[in-house]
Order: C-alpha cells, then structure tokens, then sequence
C-alpha cells in the first residue's frame, strides 16, 4: 500500500511517501517568513504549496498512490481516529468554520487535492482539536472560559499505541499518562486509547520551551489592567515568546543544556523549574486515573536529552515505570493510521 | 533570649479578626475555656472602606471579652494576617508591624491585618506580649516553585499556614513523629482552599484556589491563560470585576449561585444533578492537585490530610480519597483549629521552647 503524507508547518510542507510502514523517501520544502508574509491567511498559501507537492510528486516520479493523508487542523471537537476527507471538511476549512487558525488546518485541502490527482481516498488522522474530554475535565472556575480538549493529538495517540504494543497489552485494557515534550507540552490521561483530561496544549501546567504555560491568574489581570504592556507584547510572551525563551533567550534545548554544564545557574534554575513543573503536571494527570497506570510515556523532541528524562523519572517514577519513545513522528503516525484503514484494522470515521 | 521562669499555668488570649466575625478566646494553657464569636453584618461593616478603618469597631468586642476575664494574662495572639511574605512560625508584634499594617505595606486588605492590631492594643493595655502566629502571608516556597513560564509573574505563597501547620503537627503527634521528619500534603477546604506540600516542617509548594490551584466554592482557580488574557482585553469587565472570580464571585458559586457547601451538598442529596457535577468538578480539580504536589515532591508522601470547614462533608472528603488514596493514607480533620493553634504556639514561646521571631 503506498501513502502519500502531507504535512504542512509554519515554514516547511514535509512530505514524504510510505510503502506500508516503510518510509520511501521524504522532503522538505521550505519557504522563507518574507515569502509567507505575502498571504494575509493560511489558506491563501494552498495553491503556492500545492505546486510544490506536484513539483516534488514529478521529481520521484509517483504515479501510482492508494491514498493520501494530510496533518489534520483545529476542526471542531472531534473523536480521535482516522477520518476520510469530505466536501464538508473543506467547506469548514474554507469557510473558517474553525477553532482556530493554523497551519495544519490546510492539511486537508492539500491532501484532498492530490488525491483527487489520483483518483484515491484522502484523510486526516487524530488532529489537534480531537476531543475526548471527561465532561468533568472541562470544567474551569468561570463559566465563560471552558477547558478546550487541545493537545498533540497525533503523536499521543500514536504513543500510546507504542506504549501497549511495548508492554504486550491491548490498548483497550491499559492506562497511561503520555506527555509529549516539544516546544509546547502536552500531558494527557490516556484511559483505554482515549485522552480524557490535557493541560490545553500549555495554555495550563507546566511551561515549555516557547510557552508560559499555567499561571498565577491574578497576577496576570494585573499586569494586563497595569497599563504597562501590550495585549500582542503579552501574548507573544505566552506563546513563542514564553518558557526557556523569556529567560534565556532560546528555545534550543541543546544549548540551554551546554550553558548548564558550564555552570550557568540561571540556566539551571530554569531548566530545573520545567521539569518540576512537567513532574507536577504529570502527577496531576495521573491522579485522574485514580493511580491505575500501566506506564508513564514520554515522547516528543525533548526526550532525546538524558538530562530532562532523569531529572524528570526520578520525580515521577513513584507513580508508574517511566517509558521514552523519542521524536515527534507526525509522518509515521498520519501514514499508520490510514494503512490501519486500508487493511480493515481500524473503521474510518465521517466528518459530519 | 531570656528564659522565663515556667510557669505551670499560662493563661492567653487569642484574636481571630474574619471577614464577617471576629473570634475571641481565653485559653488556660492548651485549653480553651471561653470563646465568643461576634458576628458582624454587611451592613454594619460597609459603612468601613477599607478593613484597618474597622479597628475600633471590631476593638469593642475585644474589650466586652476582657471584662469577662478576671485572671491576668501572660500573652495574646493575634491571627496573623495577609502581610509581607513571612517565614511560618512565631512572630512578637512589634512597632514596626503594626505601621507596615496601617500605611498598607501589605500584601492584601485582608481581615486578618486586624489581628496583629488588635492584639497590639491589648498587649499595651495589659502589658503583656503579643504575638501572630504562622501569618496568612506565610511564603516559604522553594526556589524552584517560584518560577513561572512568564519572567514578570513569580509563584508567591498566602496560605492557611495556621490551621494547616497546626494539623500537620497533629498528626505528627498522633502517629509518634515529628514534624520534621515527615513529608505532608495538607487540603485546606473552608472559605478559601490551598493544597499545602509540608516537607521538613516548612511550606515548600502550594496550590490555591485564588492563584492557580483548584477551583473552590467561591474561587476560579486555574483557568486557561490565554483566553484569560483575551477577556482581560475584550471589555467587558474592568480589574475589579474579572479578579473577583478569583475572591468570591468564581467557582461553585458561578455556577451554582451559592457557596455554601452545606447547602449544595443538601441539594445534592435531593437530586440535584447539577450541583453534584459541578462539586465532583471541584473534587476533581482538588484532587489533581494533590497528585501535581506529590510529584513534586517525588510521591514520598506519608500522609494526606484533609481539613477546614468543608471537610465535614463525607461527599467531598470520600470523593477525594477515592482519586488520591493510591498516593498516601488520606486523614480527615474537620474544621479548623486556628484558636488552638494561637494558643499553643504561644505556649511554647513563654515556655522558650520555640524561638520567637523579629519583624523588621
């Protein structure tokens, strides 16, 4: 079975072609912030980047493909799964029938134009926006602002799918905690395949490289009320500008690790404070499945440093045994759920 | 310091300034042998602007108690209030308090600064000395806890520290141990609610429902920042109006138009589905805490207790234990023992037992 995977980011398209779960080749197109900042909304960019899919389709001389898979965007709240793109898809997307705007919502529109290039089937698998909230997790202390199912959907399920598969149980029976460490953070229950609680993509818990994550809500009315700064000043701090970059001036992990080593304490105290936060949002999550979890899996770019994963396990591994699969896999995950449909593992699901 | 002669019987007074009542009581060591709460209505307080404007009012109930007692005084204590972040323990009140509170140097205008004042006019009535105990202000977070994801914002603490270090030390007492040997989370749940990590006698972390912990009866607790900034902007309320979500108007009130646990939790067992979500709401968010704190500090927790008015409740304390209860043995202690714990404290000063700290 050949898939073609589309994944479409701020700056790059990654796309690449899978022979079942085997990578063939892979690229990267990349576009420079000059050239984007020419098209006011994301969707404006489809037919630039289109061009570039064809361009590359023609370089590795594909004609013949089963289906296509683009990332999946911030639909309305949906069950996490594998779903066939439909006409009411891209009407939403092009409508802006959304919960948010981002790059990824133009997953579906490119995937969907290539395969009709094809004549095959084109999906989305597990986007940002799946919802599978316990109603109880959505609920915050003020009414108008409710707890929005927001996560790294994609490789949390896909992780916890590595997870069962790991400790030879049906993912049906298990429970786990899957925290996806990247520039932002994700942590999520994960009872049974489904994520019931998430700390709203870093919009609470922990901080992140690029993000600030939860915080003391008053102090931030102040400080909006103050006069002092800037709602895009504040909001940038929030998100892209928050976490390791507002202290230290990066979000490059590696780096804020060598500053570390030569003795850098501020560094140290930061780098220390994510991971007591992380420690803490993890704990939080586990005490929704009331202590009954198979395994603590961590996934996500930050796990390749041996640093973050010790500090990290020795704060957690009370809880359960602590599990990495390291990276973000998003072209894997998106080519494996749609080979799960093509082979009869796994139904596809209508987007309605 | 000068060490006192013991006496066998030491004999206190101990001030509890709250929002709508101030509490007064005559202890004779650990003993409490009258206590009267004067009950204040919003009516009679909100001729006050500000809660230091209250002094003389709230001062009459004070003197009233006194001339019940007819036995001289060694100490008086007053509860110790929302003022600059403090070490726990044992503070003398002295001048330097008592104009921090009057000129507002404080974190809060919070009842509680009545405290240290009132107690200061008793204390130079009688000539005696006059202490507060594990001020509300109370900050001993580690470092560590301090951080945020946001350079401007940092982690502080106001806590329940009295009642809260008084349960904790109760249940050292009980178990044989001493505090300092143990690692504690302690639930604060009454009008306000903070989940407290006890580790080596101190307050390391905290998580309160009027910053970024759960949500309360009457507290919002953490909310999703970013469309909190984004209300903080939209203009539909002005600072005063959004913090309130914070200080009596968010939480179980918001949705269910009262805070009075007694009465949600009767509606509840009238079938009131309503209320029952949004309360295992609230014992949900509560109970996360919990677990956010044990991690912190690395589960090696020997006791989960549960205290404060609300913990009266066998819905909301069997609730919670049933999320924590895999973490550690979850210990109920109803109500509050603030009285006592003034008390006590203060014993244990004239006795030179503890050492009594200097505000500067």
């Amino acid at each position: 079975m050949k898939v073609l995977v589309i994944n479409p980011g701020n700056t790059t398209t990654k796309i690449a072609l899978y022979n079942d779960d085997k990578e063939e080749w892979r690229e990267i197109v990349e576009y420079d912030i000059d050239t984007l900042k020419r098209f006011p909304r994301y969707i404006d960019q489809v037919t630039m980047r289109f061009e570039n899919v064809k361009q590359i389709l023609t370089l590795h001389n594909v004609n013949e493909l089963d289906a296509v898979v683009g990332r999946g965007g911030l639909f309305k709240p949906l069950e996490g799964g594998v779903y066939r793109i439909n006409s009411l898809m891209i009407n939403d997307i092009k409508n802006n029938n959304m919960v948010g705007e981002h790059i990824s919502n133009i997953g579906a529109i490119l995937a969907k134009d290539t395969a009709e290039i094809f004549d095959v089937p084109a999906f989305i698998v597990d986007p940002v926006s799946v919802d599978e909230f316990d109603d109880i997790a959505r609920i915050s202390g003020i009414p108008e602002i409710k707890r929005v199912a927001l996560q790294h959907t994609l490789n949390i399920k896909r992780t916890a799918r590595l997870g069962a598969k790991k400790l030879n149980l049906d993912i049906q029976n298990t429970n786990f905690v899957v925290a996806h460490l990247g520039s932002g953070i994700s942590v999520c229950p994960v009872r049974r395949g489904r994520i019931v609680d998430a700390n709203n993509a870093i919009q609470e818990g922990p901080f992140s490289p690029e993000r600030a994550g939860g915080l003391p809500a008053n102090s931030l009315v102040d400080l909006c009320f103050s006069g002092k700064y800037e709602r895009q000043w504040i909001k940038k701090r929030l998100v892209g500008q928050g976490g390791l970059v507002a202290y230290l001036g990066t979000n490059d992990f590696r780096k804020v690790e060598k500053r570390i080593n030569i003795g850098d304490e501020t560094a140290k105290l930061i780098f220390d404070a994510m991971v007591y936060q992380i420690g803490k949002e993890i704990g939080a999550m586990a005490t929704v499945l009331k202590g009954n979890i198979d395994a603590i899996l961590l996934t996500g770019g930050l796990t390749y440093s041996k640093k973050l994963i010790d500090n990290l396990t020795s704060r957690i591994s009370f809880i359960a045994p602590v599990l990495v699969f390291p990276g973000e896999n998003e072209m894997e995950a998106l080519a494996e759920g749609v080979l799960r449909v093509l082979n009869g593992e796994e139904k596809e699901k209508e987007y309605v | 310091m000068v060490k006192r002669k013991r006496k066998s019987t030491y004999k206190i007074l101990t001030i509890n300034p709250g929002s709508t009542s101030t509490k007064v009581a005559f202890f004779r060591n650990e003993e409490k042998s009258i206590e009267k709460i004067y009950s204040h209505s919003s009516e009679e307080l909100s001729e006050f602007r500000k809660i230091i404007e209250q002094k003389n009012f709230r001062w009459k109930f004070v003197e009233a108690f006194l001339q019940k007692i007819d036995e001289p005084l060694d100490a008086v204590v007053g509860r110790g209030g929302v003022l600059k972040p403090l070490e726990g323990g044992i503070w003398r009140i002295n001048s330097k308090m008592i104009e921090d509170i009057i000129q507002g140097n404080v974190q809060a205008d919070h009842a509680s600064n009545l405290g240290p004042v009132l107690a200061n006019m008793v204390s130079e009535r009688l000539n005696i000395p006059a202490f507060i105990v594990d001020p509300v202000s109370t900050d001993e977070l580690d470092d560590i806890a301090r951080v945020t994801g946001f350079p401007e914002i940092e982690r502080r603490s106001k806590t329940h520290a009295l009642n809260v270090k008084a349960q904790a030390r109760r249940y050292a007492r009980e178990i044989g141990k001493q505090l300092m040997e143990l690692s504690l989370i302690v639930v604060h749940i009454g009008g306000g609610l903070t989940v407290n990590l006890i580790k080596e006698g101190k307050i390391k972390d905290i998580l309160d429902a009027r910053v970024d912990g759960p949500l309360s009866p009457e507290s919002a607790g953490s909310v999703d920042i970013p469309q909190l900034l984004d209300i903080a902007f939209s203009g539909k309320y002005n600072k005063e109006e959004l913090s309130s979500f914070w200080f009596g108007k968010g939480g179980l009130v918001a949705f269910l138009g009262t805070n009075s646990v007694k009465n949600i939790i009767e509606r509840i067992s009238m079938g009131d589905e309503r209320a029952e979500f949004y309360t295992k709401a609230m014992i949900y968010t509560i109970s996360k805490s919990i677990g956010a704190l044990a991690a912190a500090a690395k589960g090696k927790i020997n006791a989960i207790i549960l205290t404060g008015g609300v913990s009266f409740s066998k819905f909301i304390t069997n609730g919670i234990r049933e999320y924590v209860e895999c973490i550690a043995p979850v210990v109920v202690y109803p109500g509050s023992v603030e009285m006592e714990a003034m008390a006590e404290s203060a014993i244990m000063a004239l006795r030179g037992d503890v050492e009594v700290k200097e505000y500067r």
